[in-house]
């Protein structure tokens, strides 16, 4: 479903990515793990066709992204670092506009708008204008709007952030429930996220892959402590001087 | 590709009117065209009270009305940048141009369709502006006196500010694709519009083919042939070009965001 080959991105002289080479079948959702500034962003810009590699052959639902960005773009979910709300709109007025844009059929639109509503938890709140709610809401209004045209790939930029415990529990259900039907890529840096959520974890440093692995495996050694083992010496070897809280 | 045209348009539309941008600038405008066409009834008025008496030269109503047009000229060109200025640069600042980016939207449509939202205000407001001439008409066929404006020269002076506005708006669309600050795509607009209407003063100090290609370049210059009732095709053709350049530029701008990211 998305196939990457040796993918470079350079900003100037800066190497961002320096060629990642990973697949992800359909239906599995893969976590990339590393600590910020590590190149997750970018490779997800580049996989949602919102900016150009340097180099590499990235294809995405059997399209390649710098050929064919629009095929692409219909079939890709897609939710920022930052999500993309227009402040001064109401909820379900802005998931409309967006299924919209997204080409949703016009007879699908209703039902695809009330089922985001309603997974993501915005059935209260759907009537209320996008600035007046808390992170957390805005966040899931911007996964809402990521699956509403219900994409084959979803790619999810640190989607639990600024949720309280119960919210990234609710998130957590909401992405596991996606696979098998689509493929899911989600950036973190918190670890226990990747092993409740995923299925397979790419840790990359520097625009490097370090570890690219089932999680089963990973975890095999008992709880994730491996994983964690994995994380603390990759980053242990840059120039962190103590371990990160709250791994 | 017309709906991502039409979806785009439609909010673009609706989101002047989230805020009192629209409502305080149009209510603004009508204001101040009430209080220019206030003026222009009464030296109107005064003009032809004096050709009773005197042979003073004759003053018609077009050669007056040239003047009220202008000033609407004057309005539009300070009102149309703050219109345009967030065209682009909240798209930014809000991160939702990654949304846009991410959809399956040409460019030309996306670009089309913020043009056309800012440019529906203006030609909105433009229509408002109606209501004048059509008084003009209305209470000129009862006094024998004084004969009403002439239809022709009121149709051309409105293909005029038509299409100055939507230069301007095209101008504006431009240098909001640029910047991701409202406040300079404001100060650029204005001084890009400023620069197309004042290069006239400039052609004075010249003469032969220089003074002849500034001529044909300045807006405001073109823009007094519409109002004195002469509708050419060269300076229709002139205002098409710059509408088309400055949305060629705009397109080429956002497009290589991506590439400057």
């Amino acid at each position: 479903m998305i196939e990457v080959k040796n993918l470079v991105k350079k900003y100037g002289d800066f190497s961002a990515v320096r060629g990642l080479t990973f697949d992800v079948p359909k239906g599995q959702i893969l976590g990339l793990l590393g600590p910020n500034g590590a190149g997750k962003s970018t490779t997800m810009k580049i996989l949602s066709a919102f900016m150009p590699a340097t180099s590499g052959e990235v294809k995405v639902a059997g399209f390649d992204v710098f050929e064919e960005p629009m095929e692409v773009k219909k079939r890709v979910g897609y939710l920022p670092e930052q999500p993309p709300l227009y402040l001064e709109m109401r909820v379900r007025e802005y998931i409309d506009y967006v299924a919209d844009l997204k080409l949703v059929p016009k007879e699908k639109k209703k039902e695809r708008i009330d089922y985001v509503i309603e997974h993501c938890g915005l059935k209260e709140n759907s009537t209320r204008i996008i600035a007046t709610l808390s992170k957390g809401y805005r966040q899931r209004v911007g996964i809402a709007q990521a699956l509403v045209h219900d994409p084959e790939v979803v790619i999810l930029d640190e989607p639990t952030v600024g949720l309280d415990p119960v919210q990234i529990v609710e998130i957590r259900n909401l992405i596991k429930g996606l696979a098998g039907t689509h493929t899911v890529i989600l950036s973190t840096h918190i670890l226990p996220e990747v092993v409740m959520t995923c299925q397979k974890v790419i840790l990359i440093n520097h625009g490097k892959i370090m570890v690219n692995d089932t999680v089963e495996n990973l975890t095999a050694g008992g709880g994730g402590d491996s994983l964690e083992k994995a994380y603390l010496k990759i980053v242990a070897g840059d120039t962190v001087t103590h371990a990160p809280a709250g791994l | 590709m017309f709906r991502a045209f039409n979806t785009i348009f439609k909010r673009e539309f609706r989101s002047y009117f989230y805020t009192p941008l629209a409502y305080v600038f149009i209510g603004m405008f009508v204001f101040f065209m009430g209080l220019v066409f206030n003026s222009f009834l009464q030296s109107y008025l005064m003009y032809t009270q004096q050709s009773q008496f005197a042979a003073a030269p004759q003053v018609t109503i077009d050669r007056l009305a040239e003047a009220f047009y202008s000033q609407t000229h004057v309005l539009l060109l300070i009102m149309i940048p703050f219109f345009t200025m967030r065209l682009f640069t909240t798209e930014s600042s809000q991160n939702t141009f990654s949304l846009l980016m991410t959809s399956p939207v040409k460019t030309t449509s996306l670009v089309m369709a913020k043009f056309w939202g800012a440019a529906s205000i203006v030609l909105i407001m433009l229509a408002m502006t109606l209501v004048f001439p059509t008084f003009l008409f209305i209470f000129s066929q009862e006094g024998a006196q004084s004969a009403g404006p002439d239809l022709g020269i009121v149709i051309s002076t409105y293909i005029g500010l038509v299409l100055v506005s939507l230069t301007y708006v095209a101008i504006g669309t431009f240098w909001s694709s640029v910047t991701e600050s409202q406040l300079i795509a404001l100060v650029f607009t204005f001084f890009s519009i400023f620069g197309l209407t004042l290069i006239s003063i400039w052609s004075e100090s010249t003469t032969g083919i220089t003074q002849a290609v500034i001529k044909q370049l300045s807006v405001s210059e073109q823009f007094i042939s519409f109002s004195k009732g002469s509708l050419e095709f060269k300076s229709v053709t002139m205002f098409l070009s710059y509408i088309v350049f400055f949305l060629f530029l705009t397109n080429r701008s956002i497009e290589s965001r991506a590439w400057r990211s």
